[in-house]
């Protein structure tokens, strides 16, 4: 499981470096690929794995939030998020809607009619959170914090 | 900042907010259920064919309470109800907290580990005198019962749990009816009809470190067995049970992603406590060879076998709420009008638990099985006296169906919420 996850994230990252137009690098990568048997080949491509893992973690969660006419969606939903990844959430929204986040510390977001804003924030502690519109009494999504 | 009352959450978990814990691996939950089944045929199948632990008559007189406990119970009393009265309006309310982690989680691990100690910290028995009239008995516990579901209800299924305000009237209420019950009732009211005490007085059977308020090393399958028994007990249980699985099941994506009245949740949670009950009530009438009269003493008689699935069930289910959200209690109780006074630093819980999974998840299985064995070997013992040679292997079967069938619940919600 692990070798083909590093196997795909050099191959991601091969394609990303391809496209920049490094001959020299991406030969060098195309060779580690082909031949991962040797440890030192191995230990590159974890290393190569966790950066691209990481990059993905920088970018973080998003969740889109629509409020409109009484309704919000998602409802109930499970969002899977990793503790201190960052989470963002994109709201829309046509009325005054109050947005808890019930994590420790709590954050709230105030949204008005018309606005479309992004709020971001990270959540350290693994376990269920609950995103709440506080107006229409709902739950929005429960964010799953996996360590 | 304070929500207008009208928009309550109703979402709020165990009426304060904050995070919950992750569901719980699908194999930890099959492990779990896979001993509790095997354990529960192999109590009813080999285990002994006399009774062992039925022998041992109940102490009537229980030790006078010891007063420096009862001096630290008003003191206790006087700090919670100064904290949730004259400290701020909001969540951080250290009163608040205390209430929901404190009394209702709190009272659990306490009772286990000291037993009915807080027959001695009641400050309302300290407060009343021996009463002016004989409780009435054909009550039984049913005030108790009453009580507890009155307070499940703020908890999970009020318009705003985590609201001070409604906090305030419930805590004014339960005490004004505990000061009037006991002064016209005296101690008894307090045995029958206070539904903490009443909770901690069920628990405290099961702690093998004291006994009649007194310390004292011993089985706790055989203390457990003296829960007196009288009208309701099996209502009161049912409501402890019921209202655990109610909270468990109100956090899943099912629930949460419809729109629930008011009205429909405090429905459900009635229905979660009355369907517990009555498959309890059920499952203990269901034996041959015993009389119209017997078959109905039997729910209350086998009633404590329950008490051990309760504090499972809530022991899995609260743990981390107890010792992680009862460190912002303990530190919002040390500034209890809310002035800014932290005499021990600021606050730095510690998420321990929340943070190892594993741990956290094989702790919850371990709490829930280690409760049903217990339930188990207490319902095989107890049914050993009570019923006739013939039907005792098929007599037992229905209750040990039915607690296999609450365990595997209990963990079907764990994991799967």
């Amino acid at each position: 499981m692990k070798t083909i996850a590093a196997a795909l994230a050099a191959a991601l990252l091969l394609s990303g470096c391809a496209g920049s137009g490094s001959d020299e690098t991406s030969r060098g990568e195309a060779k580690e690929q082909t031949e991962p048997q040797s440890s030192q080949d191995a230990e590159a491509q974890h290393k190569l794995a966790d950066k691209v893992r990481e990059e993905a973690d920088a970018a973080g969660a998003i969740v889109e939030i629509v409020i409109k006419d009484g309704k919000v969606s998602p409802r109930g939903d499970r969002v899977e998020v990793k503790a201190g990844q960052k989470v963002t959430l994109a709201i829309t929204s046509d009325a005054h809607e109050q947005i808890h986040v019930h994590s420790e510390p709590e954050h709230e977001y105030e949204v008005g009619p018309g606005d479309t804003v992004t709020k971001s924030f990270t959540i350290e502690t693994p376990g269920q959170v609950a995103v709440e519109a506080h107006h229409l009494d709902a739950t929005i999504v429960q964010l799953v914090v996996r360590p | 900042m304070t929500l207008p009352s009208a928009v309550g959450t109703g979402l709020a978990t165990h009426g304060l907010g904050g995070s919950t814990d992750l569901p719980i691996p699908f194999i930890y939950a099959m492990v779990g259920a896979s001993w509790a089944l095997t354990i529960s045929f192999a109590v009813l199948a080999l285990a002994w064919k006399e009774p062992r632990f039925a022998d041992e008559p109940p102490n009537l007189d229980p030790p006078p309470r010891r007063p420096s406990l009862q001096v630290l119970g008003l003191l206790l009393a006087a700090w919670g109800l100064i904290a949730l009265y004259a400290g701020p309006s909001d969540a951080s309310n250290g009163g608040l907290q205390a209430f929901y982690i404190f009394v209702w989680v709190g009272l659990v691990p306490l009772a286990l580990a000291a037993g009915h100690v807080w027959r001695d910290l009641s400050s309302w028995r300290t407060l009343t005198g021996a009463g002016r009239w004989a409780y009435p008995e054909r009550l039984g516990y049913w005030p108790a019962a009453a009580g507890l579901l009155a307070f499940v209800w703020l908890e999970l299924a009020s318009p705003d749990p985590g609201d001070v305000g409604a906090v305030r009237v419930w805590v004014a209420v339960y005490v004004l009816a505990m000061l009037a019950g006991g002064a016209a009732f005296g101690p008894r009211w307090f045995d029958r009809a206070d539904p903490f005490d009443v909770y901690s007085a069920i628990v405290a059977r099961l702690s093998p470190f004291a006994q009649d308020g007194r310390w004292r090393m011993h089985n706790p399958l055989r203390s457990l067995p003296q829960v007196p028994v009288a009208p309701g007990l099996v209502a009161v249980l049912a409501v402890l049970l019921g209202s655990t699985a109610y909270d468990s099941f109100s956090a899943s994506s099912f629930w949460q992603g419809r729109a629930v009245s008011g009205a429909q949740g405090t429905a459900t949670l009635i229905a979660f406590c009355l369907v517990v009950g009555t498959l309890f009530v059920v499952a203990a009438r269901a034996t041959g060879g015993v009389s119209r009269e017997e078959r109905r003493a039997l729910p209350g008689l086998l009633a404590h076998s329950l008490a051990p699935i309760v504090v499972g069930y809530v022991f899995a289910h609260y743990l981390t709420y107890l010792v992680e959200k009862g460190q912002s209690a303990f530190y919002a109780l040390l500034d209890p009008l809310g002035r800014g006074w932290a005499p021990l630093g600021d606050p730095d819980p510690s998420f321990y638990l929340s943070q190892h999974t594993s741990t956290l998840a094989a702790l919850k299985v371990m709490f829930v099985v280690a409760g049903h064995v217990l339930a188990v070997i207490a319902a095989h013992d107890r049914a050993l006296v009570l019923l006739p040679r013939a039907h005792r292997l098929s007599g037992q079967l229905g209750m040990l169906l039915l607690m296999v069938a609450y365990t595997f619940t209990g963990l079907y919600l764990l994991f799967s919420v």
